[in-house]
């Protein structure tokens, strides 16, 4: 039964569910949070290689490269027979990459997109990186062909699928968290304009459903008041690691949302098995379902609920005891 | 009353519709299954195209918005408690409201629609005032989108009239219980059936829905908007499709997958609009503006195109039954028209090779910039040829698709043609040889054999596995004569 409704390996997550197609992300973090221009210069390299484009156009595989937080990702979503092929093909791409990165056939990526700004400054990875040859040849080595990537498949997954995917990502994933640091102006409150608000929780035990269930409550409820009540901020992204979660909050009043965010989060939380329900609309609804598949695959939990999860008021509020939270905001 | 809508033409994914006199009619699409974690559920009516903006505010009273009001804010919480999402949808044809909820909830939540639905308020109330000014507002931001919208569906650029008698007239015409529509995105047990069924909606309304103009849209022209305040391009159009609903999606797919290969959009969105049509935004820079001016024929140049149209359509069919929360559009729309909604996940090779003629009228904003950014545009041939060479790589699983493969054959082949097309199998190690020659053999005698294909025309080769190939690839493939 186990076997038939969820895997879950150190380094390649797979849960499966009866939904025709799959949602994929390969993922790895970033040293101290910084070097996107360097993991998106090998990450954009391999997946150019041209019998892996011809592939993913054939087969309708879509994917597209993302920085969340502290880990780059690359995600898509394929059929099942797309994926097969396309996944075969990258571990032919993986050993070609440094035969095409001699013949200088990856083009680099200096300025990454806007999107990842937050990002950026909060880890300061704004230095200038080093995009040589050697550099970019050390980088690929360390996680792609040494098996420093995770990876994430959700849907409906043949066992074919699932053991090529575990000879794609072999290793297994960094156990290392890079929190962003303070902003060194954080002393002068933020002023308005496009800023972060950036809050997170991370767990005093072991993560577990309960403990995800009154986690995401508490964020949740707390997005709700920001967004629907206070009306100040309704962007957010979550960012999960192993112990715990982000919320980047973007907002152009940053200030304001900081002190709403401090209020909300001063009150007592009291996690609540009414809520449950939501919480399991909102692993299954289809903007979530990599999101939740990559958090389960990060704190280790097996199998995502396949009904509306039983959990006791007493162990959500076991769960919820004794979370360390910070919060602090900056300009962009 | 069952009414069983599809069989015909090997539709796989047909609407049952459930009518019981006084209540609304019961839409379920029972092949989506019923195992899924999550079901959709909507509450949609008619309207007629004029009444798009007072539709959404209905909707928004309908979903209890307002919840600064006490019943509202009953309603919201008993919302939560049952895990339900909710999405507002309004288009000229109708709107709705959509609730996502967990499978087991599905009675409940159609029980908290219709409770939403009794607390409709029937006079002047707080409640509309505040929505009321809540769209005024919205009104007075400037959006391009919304605006082009607005000029696309040829409707004058005047804020609605949001006066309470207006909405009253409105809501007694189409929220009637004999002219809702509750739809499902998967299908329903039988006790589920008979216990919504069971559920009381007393309203006190009147239908008149028969009264409904058609929806007949007027002809668009095609405008050139000088736009020298952005760089981007922006263009809204109405871009004709084909009549049947599946091929009006594949014809999607087939566009998207064109476009964003030979000259990808910055931003787009795109919608269906009514029978025929497809509504599309985007902004593009000169490249993918000029490929909008000069696509006429939307068909496969090659089978490689061809195929990748299929995988694309194929996964956008498995997204749509997966996830039909996301697409509204898509099962709103013909239920509210009358239409049958007979989707599938493949089409007849041929379709894609004969192709659509692809014919876009609307607002095209643009300025010499763009025009100066399409240097490195090279023009697509006049026409794509007629027939396609055929050229199939095929990976497994499963059996090679030998009749897809003889369809394209019988095309494309003419007696004259002196090269004979090629089977292909890539071995490994010598070892595998004699293997896959026997293989090769067997799949050319059936191809003879079955699917009339002349010997003459069809040889078979071994060829080494290329470094990242799939081994058990093979590949059909003939050349031009």
């Amino acid at each position: 039964m186990f076997q038939l409704l969820g895997l879950w390996a150190q380094a390649l997550c797979a849960y499966t569910q009866e939904t025709g197609y799959i949602q994929w992300l390969l993922f790895h973090p970033l040293e101290r949070g910084r070097g996107e221009a360097v993991a998106r210069t090998v990450a954009e390299g391999l997946f150019a290689d041209s019998l892996l484009r011809q592939v993913a156009y054939t087969h309708g595989v879509r994917y597209r490269f993302r920085r969340r937080g502290q880990w780059f990702c690359v995600e898509g979503e394929a059929t099942p027979e797309g994926l097969f092929t396309f996944f075969h093909v990258l571990r032919g791409a993986i050993q070609r990459f440094p035969q095409r990165l001699q013949q200088n056939a990856i083009p680099l990526v200096e300025n990454p997109p806007e999107l990842s700004r937050s990002f950026q400054v909060a880890y300061e990875d704004t230095l200038p990186v080093d995009l040589s040859p050697l550099a970019l040849t050390q980088y690929f080595t360390r996680y792609w062909q040494a098996g420093g990537v995770g990876g994430v498949l959700r849907g409906k997954i043949p066992m074919p699928l699932l053991h090529l995917g575990r000879e794609v990502v072999a290793g297994s994933v960094s156990e290392a968290y890079w929190p962003p640091q303070p902003p060194p102006t954080l002393s002068s409150p933020a002023h308005q304009g496009p800023g972060v608000v950036y809050i997170r929780w991370q767990l005093n035990g072991s993560p577990s459903l309960a403990a995800w269930a009154a986690l995401w409550q508490q964020a949740d409820a707390l997005l709700h008041y920001l967004c629907a009540e206070r009306q100040i901020a309704c962007q957010a992204q979550w960012v999960p690691f192993a112990k715990g979660l982000e919320l980047w909050i973007e907002t152009g009043l940053p200030y304001a949302t900081y002190q709403a965010a401090q209020d909300f989060l001063s009150r007592p939380f009291r996690p609540s098995p009414q809520r449950l329900p939501a919480f399991f609309t909102w692993i299954h609804r289809a903007e979530n379902f990599l999101l939740a598949g990559w958090w389960a695959c990060l704190w280790q939990i097996p199998q995502l609920p396949t009904a509306i999860p039983t959990l006791s008021p007493k162990e959500l509020r076991r769960a919820a005891r004794g979370w360390q939270l910070i919060a602090y905001t900056w300009n962009l | 009353m069952g009414t069983s809508l599809w069989g015909l033409l090997g539709l796989i994914y047909g609407q049952v519709i459930d009518l019981q006199s006084g209540k609304p009619r019961l839409v379920t699409f029972p092949e989506l299954g019923s195992k899924r974690p999550l079901l959709w559920v909507a509450l949609a009516w008619r309207h007629p195209p004029a009444y798009q903006e007072l539709g959404r505010i209905v909707a928004f009273l309908v979903a209890q918005e307002d919840t600064i009001n006490p019943s509202s804010a009953a309603l919201r919480r008993q919302l939560g408690s049952l895990g339900g999402h909710l999405s507002l949808w309004s288009m000229p044809e109708g709107a709705a409201v959509c609730l996502t909820v967990p499978r087991s909830m599905a009675v409940e939540a159609v029980g908290w629609l219709y409770a939403a639905l009794r607390a409709l308020p029937l006079q002047d109330s707080l409640a509309w005032q505040r929505l009321r000014q809540r769209a005024a507002k919205a009104w007075i931001g400037f959006s391009l989108r919304q605006e082009v919208e607005w000029l696309l569906r040829g409707r004058p650029l005047l804020p609605p009239s949001l006066d309470w008698p207006q909405a009253l007239a409105y809501i007694q015409r189409y929220l009637a219980p004999e002219s809702l529509h509750i739809i499902f995105g998967g299908g329903l047990s039988f006790r589920e059936k008979f216990q919504i069924g069971r559920l009381p909606l007393k309203i006190s309304l009147k239908s008149v829905s028969d009264s409904l103009p058609s929806l007949v849209t007027p002809p668009l022209p095609d405008t050139l908007i000088q736009n020298l305040w952005a760089y981007p391009g922006y263009v809204g159009l109405a871009v004709e499709g084909p009549l049947s609903w599946k091929e009006r999606l594949a014809f999607r797919e087939a566009f998207l997958s064109r476009w964003q290969r030979e000259a990808p959009p910055l931003q787009w969105s795109m919608q269906l609009k009514g029978r025929t049509h497809l509504l599309l935004q985007a902004r593009v820079d000169g490249r993918s503006y000029a490929f909008l001016r000069r696509l006429s024929t939307l068909a496969a140049q090659d089978s490689l195109e061809a195929r990748a149209w299929q995988a694309a359509f194929e996964l956008f069919f498995r997204k749509v039954c997966a996830h039909p929360e996301e697409y509204p559009d898509l099962w709103i729309t013909p239920v509210l028209m009358g239409d049958t909604l007979g989707l599938s996940d493949s089409l007849p090779a041929q379709v894609w090779q004969s192709g659509w003629p692809f014919r876009a009228r609307g607002i095209w904003m643009g300025n010499e910039s763009l025009a100066s950014d399409t240097v490195v545009f090279a023009p697509p041939p006049a026409r794509p040829p007629a027939v396609a060479v055929p050229d199939f790589l095929w990976t497994g699983p499963g059996l090679p698709p030998l009749g897809e493969w003889a369809a394209a054959f019988r095309l494309f082949w003419k007696p004259g043609c002196s090269r004979p097309c090629e089977l292909s199998a890539y071995y490994r190690t010598a070892r595998e040889r004699k293997r896959l020659t026997q293989y090769l053999h067997q799949l050319r005698l059936e191809l003879i054999q079955t699917h009339q294909i002349p010997p003459e025309a069809l040889e078979i080769y071994l060829r080494p596995l290329p470094a990242g190939f799939p081994p058990k690839a093979i590949r059909f493939r003939c050349f031009s004569c």
